[in-house]
């Protein structure tokens, strides 16, 4: 399904990526149980657009539902630039990333803002053809409205069988609520 | 409820929820004018979209409250268009100028006019559009009419149609083309009423004015407007129109959103 879709937004700037529910890296998938909040019952898959702004889980009209996500998703405007280099060094990725602030409040760990660096590889696992490989992330502190900010990370995916086939997203969010309550992607970025 | 009583009722919805298409001509004439010429509007209209339709024009009279104007109605084939020619006269035997409000009643309409000055050699003619009564000028801000002259060799006639039941109050500042503000003009319309201020210019400096241009703005609540200039050759009366346009910074450039879709799940 997830594939089907893949396809039909192949020209948009859109990018389906899968992990392992039960071991996935870095901690993108607690983006999904903030957005969930508590209590009622959970199936696979989750489902994250924009780091929680929209999610779903279990049986649902898989297409109609996921294409609804991205469309949504795709209406609204980005709230932070970033410019990503990245260059592969041995086994590992360097990625050297600029972040500028384009919201109007000031990212910092008072609202949870952080910027995550993922690496997958085009490889049949799951139910797609984009496997996360690795992730990691680092936190945004003080960063404010129209200001810049320079990151360096390097991260090691593991099990790669094609390194050609080894993509990468970046994807800088924040927590509007503060304390609690859903996370949102100010912006991302696709190598 | 029968099939009939439910058309109808349907019908009766969507004519109080304004739905009908509604188009202005902000100017129109059948009239003579400064430095001997002679005003004619010819108005065309089409059937939209390969439908029938039915429309009704009613003419707003200048200088007057038009709660009540006078209006004629026709019908278009699907695909037919209509010339109106010297509309003033003919649709409404009317001696003088207004703005023309044209309602589609059935379908949809698409519409144009020329006016022009009629001379012995020819006609001089200036294109005015049908304008979509959505896109009238709001309150609160200021829209600008460009290349406008006052001189011995060109005049510069401004008009307004006040679009809504209630009086507006407008504020016209003229400026030369390095900024310089020459004076305010007040206008307050009557309700649907078009104006027209012949010789604007002259009406705040005795000095020509090569290259000039106006600002309008309302300070009415939900005041709803067009604002039009009409630029004429003193010497062969050839005119040009020149809508209002809005007189503000650009917006940003929106950075466009990637997006990700994660999904959670077991391989296999």
């Amino acid at each position: 399904m997830v594939d089907q879709l893949a396809e039909e937004y192949a020209g948009d700037p859109v990018v389906f990526i899968e992990y392992d529910v039960d071991n996935p890296p870095g901690n993108r998938v607690g983006r999904w149980w903030a957005a969930w909040g508590s209590g009622g019952s959970v199936y696979l898959p989750l489902i994250m657009v924009d780091s929680g702004n929209q999610i779903s889980n279990g049986s649902v009209a898989f297409a109609q539902r996921y294409r609804s996500m991205v469309d949504a998703a795709l209406q609204r405007p980005a709230s932070a630039r970033l410019e990503v280099d990245r260059e592969r060094v041995g086994n590992s990725y360097r990625f050297d990333i600029a972040l500028t602030n384009l919201s109007d409040v000031t990212l910092s760990s008072a609202n949870s803002a952080s910027l995550h660096v993922i690496v997958y590889e085009e490889a049949h696992v799951g139910d797609t053809d984009r496997w996360v490989r690795a992730a990691t992330f680092r936190s945004i502190s003080n960063l404010e409205p129209e200001a810049t900010a320079s990151f360096t990370v390097e991260i090691a995916p593991q099990g790669v069988v094609d390194w050609d086939k080894v993509h990468s997203v970046v994807i800088a969010d924040y927590r509007p609520g503060g304390a609690s309550g859903a996370y949102d992607t100010l912006q991302a970025a696709h190598e | 409820m029968p099939k009939v009583l439910r058309v109808v009722w349907l019908a009766l919805l969507v004519a109080s929820l304004g739905f009908a298409q509604e188009l202005y001509v902000p100017a129109a004439a059948h009239t003579s004018g400064a430095a001997g010429t002679v005003w004619r509007t010819d108005l065309e209209v089409k059937a939209r979209g390969g439908e029938a339709a039915s429309f009704t024009v009613e003419l707003l009279e200048e200088r007057t409250a038009n709660t009540d104007p006078l209006s004629a109605t026709f019908s278009l084939e699907a695909g037919e268009s209509l010339r109106l020619v010297d509309v003033v006269d003919t649709a409404f035997g009317f001696y003088g100028s207004g703005a023309l409000r044209l309602t589609a009643a059935d379908g949809g309409i698409l519409a144009t006019s020329r006016t022009y000055n009629t001379n012995p050699n020819g006609t001089f003619g200036q294109y005015i559009p049908a304008i979509d009564a959505e896109t009238a000028a709001e309150h609160g801000r200021d829209y600008v009419l460009l290349q406008l002259s006052s001189s011995e060799s060109y005049r510069t006639n401004v008009g307004f149609v006040n679009v809504t039941g209630e009086s507006l109050a407008l504020e016209v500042d003229l400026f030369t083309s390095s900024a310089v503000l020459l004076g305010s003009v007040p206008v307050t319309l009557r309700p649907y009423e078009m104006r027209q201020i012949p010789a604007v210019f002259t009406q705040v400096t005795s000095e020509p004015v090569d290259d000039g241009y106006a600002v309008v703005r309302s300070s009415t609540e939900d005041g709803r407007f067009f604002a039009y200039a009409s630029v004429v050759d003193n010497l062969s009366g050839d005119a040009i129109f020149i809508p209002a346009q809005l007189d503000e910074p650009l917006a940003p450039p929106v950075e466009p959103r990637f997006v990700v879709f994660e999904a959670f799940m077991r391989p296999g």
